[in-house]
């Protein structure tokens, strides 16, 4: 009964994919000859026709921030590269872009040391993406409990050592992996980091018009949102700086 | 000269004839700064006496009074001039008045004029001129005031000009009167130009300035050419020059007067007036690529030593740009070599001419050296330039180089000797973003996450079920095991005692045979069943291991041995066993009990 649930709902999600597959990939078809006749503002029209379907894949968002860069959009072109990071963290094509995109905008941040735990889960969040590690997570787990069972059955004592450690540490694994999963979870569901999508924005030391102005930032650079209000956000820069700007003045990744 | 300067004041007597006595007061200047040196004269045309000057207390008397006075017969009239010079400075700033002066001339008092001083605050250059102030009759800011004897003229040929364009600038001095000395004390400072002189010519010649005759000569000439927009001011040369002069002083040595005297060598310092350039910027439309500010009219020539070459042999690419303009401001060209060669920074040598105008021609040898054979390509190089008289930018093609590499003579040698050397890094040429991703993508809808999901819940609840059941069938796996053990157990006793029961019937029979094999089977049996050891395990030397296993006591297992070797002998030669076939029956019914007791 329950296995039969359950491939009811995978053949559901797959056949929710196909259906409607066949017309994203045209698009992104075409889209990509756009590209290579260097029609590049038709391209990020296609290509922006799927993500306004609420579609999205690494690639989709990959080439469309190289539609943008080769247009002449940084900005733009750095926010569909980090939304294409969020889905395939590991791509190194997309890394080595988002890096030659940052190094064109105006703001030079050097990033403040962190602590040693919060860099390596940073590390470790930005190796692969949510659904990877929670796939991990699930393996690390079957692993764990089969290494335990053997523990429980085997005659030797070899065995029974073997299972024991091993299934420990699987299940070591299982935990870490499900925090990280979790943590990327969170980050990506919130929407937490943004892009600065206007020329010049002034950073302000409080949600009000009237406050102190505390640094400028240019379009482009990459803001962590740590508070929001009604149409204020506080925002944290990579050297540790933290101010309020308005919210139309960034694009979520 | 001499007669002119006679004529000139034969001319003057003659006219203050005319008038009727007068006294003028005339200042140098009425606008000076405090301490600077002016001159005023006072002159009265005739006789007269007992000068008397108002206000002259506000102003310092640096020098005078020099008097001067003149009697002049013309026609049997006498006419005479008189005149009183003093070389004054304000004491400090504000609007003085100096003067009027009276003075007494047969008996009528006449009074001239008032002069009114205006003084403005001291600058740095007013105590520099200290050194001419006893005869700087002229004005040497002024430039050429009217009536002036010597004074330069700068002449630019244009005043407006594109940035990069030449212009000559011609510093000539005008004189009335004869130059002993001339000495330029400081030449123009011209920030943002590149200046270079040029040949004057040392020719006097005379000009005609407002209807006075002048001889003019050639001082300077310089070519500037601006560096960047917007006016350049050049500044004023100054020259001190010395001249001779008719002396103010009546000399009393009547040799003076004869040979010459009457005249004094008197330092002038002349200036000459700034000249404004307006510089205009090159146009922005249809500026060439390679453009890089050359401005002028050049021709362009560009040629290669040899076109086919072994590996490791150096070639010449000359280039030659030759015309008029800042040829000494030309860049070297940027030349895509082929990016395998070996290129050195170019020899430059130019030759620079400044007849009428600058210009010459400009050499770059460049050497390059093929390291490796092939065909490789020299694209036509460019010059441009932008030609200010037809306003428009001026690019010059030079044809295509096409090389033909040999292979070198020591290329392998030096391959195998040199193997380090000969290998080279990768050369980036430029930095690009990848290319787009063209695989199929597999799309999924923005808002779905995998963490979360039914299907993530489902993929972790799996194993765990899995375990759970895994744990469930082995423990009912035991129980069950556990069961068979307990019921043979249970058992032994049991049939042991059938077995017993059958052999007690045979030892009443007597049936030896018989019952020495249910005396067998029934330990046998009893031992198999309690200890749980399958038939095929049925040996001795296990038995024995289990029932040490079990803590059973050695006398006990020994006994169980023995009795079994008896029955097992007596089965196979039943004629030679001997012993008492009851207590053999009560030594296995004791055996039995015993290890019912001591099996735990």
């Amino acid at each position: 009964m329950k296995s039969g649930n359950l491939l009811m709902l995978l053949l559901c999600i797959l056949f929710s994919l196909h259906g409607n597959a066949g017309q994203y990939n045209a698009t992104f078809d075409s889209a990509n000859a756009a590209y290579l006749k260097k029609n590049y503002e038709k391209a990020i029209r296609l290509y922006e026709l799927i993500t306004a379907d609420n579609q999205q894949s690494p690639e989709l968002y990959f080439n469309l921030g190289n539609a943008y860069y080769q247009n002449g959009d940084i900005a733009a072109a750095i926010l569909n590269y980090e939304r294409a990071k969020r889905l395939d963290p590991g791509d190194e094509d997309i890394q080595v872009n988002l890096k030659l995109a940052n190094q064109k905008t105006e703001d030079k941040i050097e990033p403040a040391p962190e602590m040693f735990l919060t860099e390596l889960q940073n590390k470790l969040v930005q190796l692969m993406n949510e659904r990877t590690w929670s796939i991990l997570c699930i393996i690390s787990l079957s692993i764990g409990l089969l290494l335990i069972a053997v523990f429980i059955a085997a005659k030797t004592n070899a065995l029974k050592k073997a299972g024991f450690y091993g299934g420990v540490a699987f299940i070591g694994l299982t935990l870490v992996t499900f925090f990280i999963a979790r943590v990327s979870y969170s980050s990506a569901r919130r929407h937490q980091e943004a892009i600065i999508t206007t020329a010049a924005v002034t950073v302000l030391g409080s949600p009000s018009e009237s406050s102190t102005k505390l640094f400028i930032l240019h379009k482009g650079s990459k803001v962590l949102i740590t508070e929001e209000s009604s149409d204020w956000i506080e925002v944290r820069i990579a050297n540790g700086n933290v101010g309020w700007i308005k919210k139309d003045l960034v694009e979520r990744i | 000269m001499k007669k002119a300067i006679i004529l000139f004041l034969l001319i003057t007597s003659f006219a203050n004839q005319l008038l009727a006595q007068k006294l003028t007061a005339q200042a140098s200047k009425t606008t000076v700064a405090v301490g600077e040196p002016f001159q005023v004269t006072f002159s009265l045309n005739g006789n007269g006496n007992d000068l008397k000057i108002a206000h002259l207390n506000e102003f310092e008397i640096y020098q005078g009074p020099y008097n001067s006075s003149s009697t002049t017969v013309v026609n049997g009239v006498v006419s005479q001039s008189f005149s009183l010079t003093y070389v004054i400075g304000a004491k400090k700033e504000g609007k003085f008045t100096l003067g009027p002066a009276t003075v007494n001339v047969g008996g009528t008092i006449i009074q001239s004029n008032a002069l009114t001083i205006d003084v403005g605050k001291a600058t740095a250059n007013s105590n520099s001129n200290n050194a001419g102030r006893q005869n700087n009759a002229q004005n040497p800011s002024a430039g050429r005031p009217a009536g002036n004897n010597i004074f330069i003229e700068a002449k630019p040929n244009k005043t407006k000009v594109y940035v990069g364009e030449e212009l000559s600038v011609l510093y000539k001095v005008y004189t009335k009167v004869d130059i002993l000395q001339f000495i330029i004390s400081k030449m123009p400072s011209l920030d943002g130009c590149f200046v270079q002189d040029g040949k004057t010519s040392q020719a006097q010649t005379s000009e005609t300035i407002d209807g006075e005759n002048f001889v003019t000569g050639e001082v300077k000439k310089s070519y500037v050419i601006p560096q960047r927009t917007g006016k350049i001011v050049i500044d004023p040369m100054e020259a001190d020059c010395i001249i001779r002069q008719q002396s103010n002083k009546r000399s009393r040595d009547i040799f003076d007067q004869l040979f010459g005297g009457g005249y004094e060598e008197v330092k002038y310092k002349i200036k000459s007036r700034p000249i404004t350039i307006e510089v205009l910027p090159l146009p922005a439309t249809d500026k060439p690529a390679d453009f890089s500010g050359a401005v002028g009219n050049y021709s362009f020539k560009a040629s290669i030593s040899k076109d086919n070459v072994k590996a490791n042999e150096a070639i010449n690419l000359t280039i030659t740009i030759t015309g008029k303009g800042n040829i000494k401001l030309i860049d070297p060209l940027k030349i895509n070599f082929p990016e395998d060669f070996e290129t050195y920074d170019p020899k430059i040598t130019q030759n620079t001419t400044t007849n009428d105008g600058l210009g010459g021609s400009k050499t770059f040898d460049y050497l390059i050296i093929p390291r490796h054979e092939g065909n490789y390509k020299i694209d036509h190089l460019t010059f441009s330039f932008f030609d200010p008289e037809k306003k428009e930018y001026v690019t010059l093609p030079s044809p295509e180089f096409n090389i033909h590499v040999e292979k070198g003579e020591h290329a392998d040698a030096g391959a195998s000797v040199y193997a380090p050397q000969n290998k080279e890094e990768l050369k980036v040429l430029g930095d690009d973003i990848r290319y787009i991703k063209t695989n199929t993508p597999v799309f999924s809808s923005a808002d779905e996450h995998f963490f979360g999901s039914i299907l993530f819940y489902l993929g972790l609840l799996l194993p765990v079920l899995g375990f759970i059941a895994f744990i469930v069938i082995r423990k009912r796996n035991i129980e069950m095991n556990k069961d068979v053990v307990a019921v043979r157990e249970r058992k032994a006793t049991q049939m042991a005692r059938k077995r017993l029961t059958v052999a007690e019937q045979n030892l009443k029979a007597n049936n030896k045979e018989q019952f020495y094999m249910e005396i067998s089977q029934a330990l046998y049996g009893y031992v198999s069943n309690k200890l749980n050891i399958s038939s095929a395990n049925l040996t001795k030397e296990h038995i024995t291991a289990v029932l040490k296993q079990k803590k059973v006591s050695e006398d006990t297992i020994a006994n169980l041995l023995s009795t079994i070797d008896t029955c097992e002998y007596a089965r196979y030669a039943p004629n030679a066993a001997s012993g008492d076939l009851q207590t053999i029956y009560n030594n296995t019914v004791e055996l039995i009990t015993t290890l019912e007791n001591e099996i735990r």
